[in-house]
C-alpha cells in the first residue's frame, strides 16, 4: 500500500505552512466519523477530544486519569481508550485498531485528530515538503 | 453480496470533501469551530462537536461528509 497526498497549505503570521493531514474514518461502538487528522511524530498516541470520544461511544475510565503534557508544557489530563481507525484511499482500504488518549481538558483545542506513535508505528511515511507530497506506506 | 462500486462511489463523495478541505482558507468561519464538509461545501458548522454532526446528519448520510476543525493560528504540538 502507498498511499500519496498533498499537504494542506495554512497561513499563519502571514505565512504559509504545510501540514500532513489526511482523511481517515475513526469507529467506535456508536459509529463511524469520517474526520481530518493531522501526523504527529512528536506525540506518543492519537489523541481524541473527549467530544469525539464520547460521539463514538468509545469506553472511557474518566477516574482513570494520566497526566500529559504538550509541547508548550501545558498540562493535559488524559484517558487511555482504543479507537478503529479506516483509510479508504485509492480503492484501497486499511483499518486497525489504535491506543489513543483522550483529551478530558475542555480548554484543549487542539485544531485536528492528531495521529501519533500508535498511528504511525503502522507505516512507513515519506515526507516531501519541497514537493508538497507526502506519502503513506505499509 | 455487497457492490464494490458502491463503495468506490462513496469514497468519491468524501475525496471531494477532502480536496474541497485542502483548497479552502475557512476565511468565513471562526478559528477552532467545527465544520462538516460534503463535496464542496461546508454544511453545518460551530463550537459544539456534537450539533455540527447531528445537523450534518439531517442533510446527508454520516458516510457522506467529513469533519474538521477550522485552525487559522499556528501549533506547537
Amino acid at each position: 500500500m502507498n498511499l500519496g497526498y498533498n499537504f494542506k497549505r495554512i497561513k499563519v503570521s502571514g505565512i504559509t505552512v504545510q501540514e500532513p493531514v489526511i482523511l481517515s474514518a475513526l469507529l467506535g461502538p456508536s459509529g463511524k466519523l469520517n474526520v481530518t487528522a493531522i501526523l504527529d511524530t512528536g506525540s506518543d498516541f492519537v489523541l481524541l477530544p473527549l467530544e469525539m470520544a464520547e460521539l463514538l461511544g468509545l469506553e472511557l475510565e474518566k477516574t482513570k486519569t494520566e497526566k500529559a503534557k504538550t509541547y508548550a508544557g501545558e498540562p493535559l489530563t488524559t484517558t487511555q481508550s482504543t479507537v478503529k481507525v479506516q483509510i479508504n484511499k485509492d480503492r484501497e482500504k486499511i483499518e486497525f485498531s489504535c491506543k489513543c488518549a483522550v483529551s478530558l481538558n475542555p480548554s484543549a483545542q487542539h485544531e485536528y485528530i492528531i495521529f501519533g506513535a500508535s498511528f504511525l508505528q503502522h507505516f512507513r511515511i515519506l515526507l516531501d515538503y519541497p514537493k508538497n507530497r507526502f506519502h503513506i506506506k505499509s | 453480496m455487497a457492490n464494490p462500486a458502491f463503495g468506490f462511489i462513496m469514497a468519491n463523495v468524501l475525496d471531494k470533501g477532502f480536496d474541497f478541505f485542502l483548497k479552502s482558507d475557512f476565511s468565513g468561519f471562526e478559528d477552532g469551530e467545527w465544520v462538516a464538509i460534503h463535496k464542496d461545501r461546508v454544511i453545518s458548522h460551530g463550537r459544539s462537536l456534537k450539533t455540527v454532526v447531528e445537523q450534518a446528519k439531517g442533510l446527508v448520510p454520516p458516510s457522506d461528509f467529513l469533519v474538521s476543525r477550522v485552525k487559522k493560528t499556528a501549533s506547537f504540538l
